[in-house]
């Protein structure tokens, strides 16, 4: 009894270690690509980015001061104090400009294809 | 009338930060140290303050409120972290003629700012941002960065500077828009 306990062990452990291997499979989808634009110096850095649909930007903003990322079309970050950052995922494809409600000069630009 | 008020704002910025460089100038063996650099630093912020803060009192101007209240929240933030590193460095913000005198300017422009009202506040105001601004850049690039002895103090400063231009920026062009 105790030997056919012993050999449906042994039998079954490629279907776990298999179950384990797909499930890690299943779980490991495509990372996002995320972009990384810096607020500094009072300016976008980079002002222009062109990303693939479906891509994040994620902003940080770098300077002393808050700041903002804010577009018509795809939100608003809202105030981003120093070190604080945000996040979109543009599903649509387009030119969207945008910039810092606070600083009028601060300006930039998402390309997505 | 607004003219003359204008030009008394704008000269009373300068005769301010003029002082700075004098102190430097005339006396070369006592620049100002870090101690008073950073008390500089924390008056010139907060004088600015003050002068946004009676902006959006008094403006019925949206361009105008809005500018006086980017003034309020970013000179706070530099205020903020300079208080910040000084407490960290160790430093204590000391008094000078200048930090001093630019107490004093501040207290009576914005006295002089306070007895205006309507287009001729929001021109008074904006013209003195401007007079402001340029003269705190000047100051910072020839007499504050290159005396600040700490590298955190002096990045500080750095980082303050695009800040400050960007401020002028804004200003110039509130001043032209003023003038339609």
């Amino acid at each position: 009894m105790k030997n056919l306990f012993l050999l449906a062990m042994v039998l079954s452990l490629p279907w776990i270690t298999g179950c384990k291997r797909n499930t890690t499979t299943a779980t490991s989808a495509p990372s996002p690509v995320v972009t990384k634009v810096a607020m500094q110096n009072m300016q976008f850095s980079p002002t222009t980015v062109e990303i693939a649909k479906g891509g994040t930007i994620e902003w940080t903003n770098e300077d002393l001061i808050p700041h903002t990322a804010t577009s018509p079309v795809f939100g608003d970050s809202g105030a981003l104090t120093s070190g604080q950052s945000w996040s979109h995922t543009f599903n649509e494809v387009g030119e969207f400009p945008y910039g810092c409600t606070f600083h009028p000069t601060m300006k930039g630009t998402v390309t997505v294809k | 009338m607004i003219k003359s008020i204008a030009l008394v704002l704008a000269s009373a910025a300068m005769t301010t930060f003029a002082s700075i460089g004098a102190e430097t100038t005339t006396d070369k063996a006592a620049p100002p140290n870090d101690a008073q650099i950073a008390k500089i630093v924390l008056v010139a912020d907060t004088v600015d303050v003050n002068y946004g803060k009676l902006a959006v009192k008094k403006t019925e101007n949206p361009d105008v409120k809005a500018f006086a209240e980017t003034m309020i929240r970013d000179h706070s933030a530099v205020n903020q972290k300079a208080t910040a590193l000084a407490k960290k460095l160790g430093v204590t913000p000391e008094d000078s003629e200048t930090s001093k005198s630019l107490e004093e300017n501040g207290k009576a422009m914005l006295k002089t700012l306070e007895e205006l009202d309507g287009a001729e506040f929001d021109k008074a105001y904006v013209d003195n941002e401007v007079s402001y601004h340029e003269a705190v850049i000047g100051v910072l690039d020839t007499t504050l960065i290159p005396n600040t002895k700490n590298a955190e103090l002096k990045a500080l400063l750095e980082s303050g500077r695009p800040i400050f231009a960007a401020h002028l920026e804004h200003a110039k062009k509130l001043q032209k828009d003023l003038s339609k």
